[in-house]
């Protein structure tokens, strides 16, 4: 089943309109100083932008749903965001810390 | 069939093979009857694999007539959660609906090694569909059905190596192979009074497994008790060219004595557990205060929670963005992980990216502590088996909370869950012993301390037990 290239231009038009008016509709305010938008912003912007990449696969009740996942999920960022870390500390993968015998019991 | 056979150790069953007792024919055809005879009460099996299972049952036959035994395994039959590629028209179904056909041409590398050592496939064993990464949060969310609990019908098996957790405890398999992101191993484990070892990330191949997050997924045994495990571990572990994270170090499992004789108890990790839970978890400690001495420890303060719940979303929006594209997800069983895949495709780059540097300062943050310990200790979960048709995630008072279960998988950690008594609903309860990466052999050897002292492992469910073989 290939979904998404069934559905071919109809989909992608309409999805594009959608986004488009929600933002227009939404009062965004996107600060290009920083590239940041309030977290509650983020979450209308997240829920406008997968219930309408995902509008024929979610039926309402699904959609619902989805927002308290994403609710969830923007809980999970905010608390990673507001972590401070210094610059120093890179994203090493976890392959390169275990891969050694350091620890062999 | 030779009831004798059913819930004894792998030693036990391998002492038989060799001394000419059993043959290898006798034993698997034992398991391969009652699986085909219980598992369909516990929903616990996807394929029974009889066919294949016999034919590689005869050769090893034919070797052990002539003295030539491959190991402690030769003649053993196994489960394998259905997550595991397996050839030979055998199907792999994820545990979902859409790939119950599903055949590969390849088979995961744990496979070919356990037939390599004479032990002997006979199951393809239920699971959560996608292992559970679609955020499932009852136990329907397999398209086999819910897998019930060996001990209660009514009860959940745990997941998402549901069945490996089920059929072990029910003595369908002597051992069996699951896997584990966040708990799938342990939970089952802890649901259905059975031992299972969550190794350290890169012991064993992941190669032909399905995977749900690369930098979290790890393999390991379900089995009777922690010696089992050690051997199933040792024969499964190993550098593998297919995966990248598999480590260079072999294992080589043995009674490894625990050298500083201290054990840890993270406060946060035991008090929100149930009253039970926590009774069990004090009684364990009074028997593990014989041989050590136990500290009380406070971890630094990380997102532990978040930061692997970010690490497993972004990974698995990425392995699953066709099935996602394409709108399979409405071919699933559980109504929420039907939407389940949607929402973690907004995770940005950068969130992603914190997570991991999360997890390398907690790497260096909190193992330093660890390794003042020979490890850690915790109740295995906050409950026990919650029923068969609850929402496991408000069921129980914190359980949203899984601290061991956090840092164990951010940090790759390995850790064992042994039955450590019952509840007053007579649900079995677990105790966790986690140590620092590649201390299998100390946790095991603590682990098996405690087995040899209160065998909580070799109680079974009454119902389930041959006459003479120490029902509950």
């Amino acid at each position: 089943v290939n979904f998404a290239k069934d559905q071919s231009n109809t989909h992608h038009n309409r999805s594009v309109l959608c986004r488009m008016r929600s933002l227009i509709h939404s009062n965004f305010k996107i600060s290009y100083l920083n590239y940041e938008f309030h977290m509650e912003d983020e979450l209308k912007f997240s829920l406008d932008f997968i219930t309408n990449k995902y509008s024929l696969m979610a039926d309402e009740e699904q959609k619902i749903a989805l927002k308290e996942s994403l609710c969830q999920l923007q809980k999970d960022v905010s608390v990673l965001r507001d972590y401070a870390l210094p610059y120093e500390v890179s994203a090493t993968s976890i392959f390169s810390y275990l891969n050694h015998s350091e620890f062999e019991d | 069939m030779m009831s004798d056979l059913i819930y004894k150790p792998i030693r036990e069953l391998h002492s038989l093979i060799v001394k000419k007792k059993i043959s290898p024919i006798e034993i698997t055809t034992t398991f391969l009857d009652r699986l085909e005879e219980l598992s369909p009460v516990y929903n616990s099996v996807v394929t029974v694999v009889r066919n294949t299972a016999l034919e590689e049952a005869k050769v090893l036959e034919k070797e052990a007539l002539q003295g030539s035994i491959r190991g402690l395994l030769h003649g053993i039959p196994y489960g394998a959660k259905d997550l595991l590629a397996t050839k030979s028209g055998i199907p792999t179904t994820w545990g979902a609906e859409c790939f119950k056909k599903r055949c590969f041409n390849y088979e995961a590398t744990v496979i070919s090694k356990l037939r390599l050592r004479g032990a002997v496939l006979i199951a393809k064993l239920a699971m959560i569909e996608l292992a559970g990464g679609m955020g499932y949060y009852q136990p329907n969310a397999s398209f086999t059905g819910p897998c019930k609990n060996p001990w209660n019908i009514e009860a959940w098996s745990g997941g998402s190596s549901s069945g490996s957790g089920s059929a072990v405890g029910a003595g369908l398999v002597p051992f069996a192979i699951g896997s584990e992101t966040w708990g799938s191993i342990l939970s089952p484990a802890n649901n259905c009074g059975v031992t299972g070892l969550r190794p350290t990330f890169g012991r064993v191949s992941r190669f032909g497994s399905m995977p749900l997050s690369w930098s979290l997924d790890k393999i390991g045994p379900l089995a009777l008790s922690s010696d089992d495990c050690g051997i199933v571990l040792e024969n499964i572990s190993g550098k593998d060219p297919n995966d990248d994270s598999s480590q260079n170090e072999i294992f080589k499992y043995s009674d490894h004595p625990p050298v500083k004789g201290k054990l840890a108890v993270i406060t946060e990790a035991v008090k929100e557990a149930d009253t039970d839970v926590q009774e069990n978890f004090i009684e364990s400690i009074s028997v593990l205060k014989t041989w050590f001495d136990i500290e009380e420890i406070k971890i630094p303060e990380f997102p532990y929670h978040e930061a692997t719940r970010i690490i497993m979303l972004s990974e698995s929006a990425s392995i699953f963005e066709d099935f996602t594209e394409q709108g399979l997800a409405d071919t699933l069983t559980a109504p929420e992980d039907k939407y389940g895949p949607y929402a973690r495709t907004s995770i940005l780059a950068k969130d992603y990216i914190k997570a991991l540097r999360i997890r390398k300062l907690t790497n260096k943050e909190v193992i330093p502590i660890i390794k003042n310990f020979d490890a850690v200790i915790a109740p295995t979960r906050n409950s026990a088996a919650t029923g068969i048709s609850e929402n496991f995630r408000g069921a129980t008072k914190g359980s949203g909370k899984d601290v061991m279960g956090a840092i164990g998988n951010l940090l790759g950690l390995p850790a064992v869950s042994i039955p450590n008594g019952f509840t007053t609903n007579k649900l079995p309860t677990g105790l966790q012993i986690m140590g620092i990466p590649n201390s299998e052999n100390t946790i095991l050897s603590i682990a098996n301390k405690f087995q040899n002292e209160v065998p909580w492992h070799k109680y079974h469910p009454g119902n389930l037990t041959p006459p003479d073989g120490g029902g509950e």
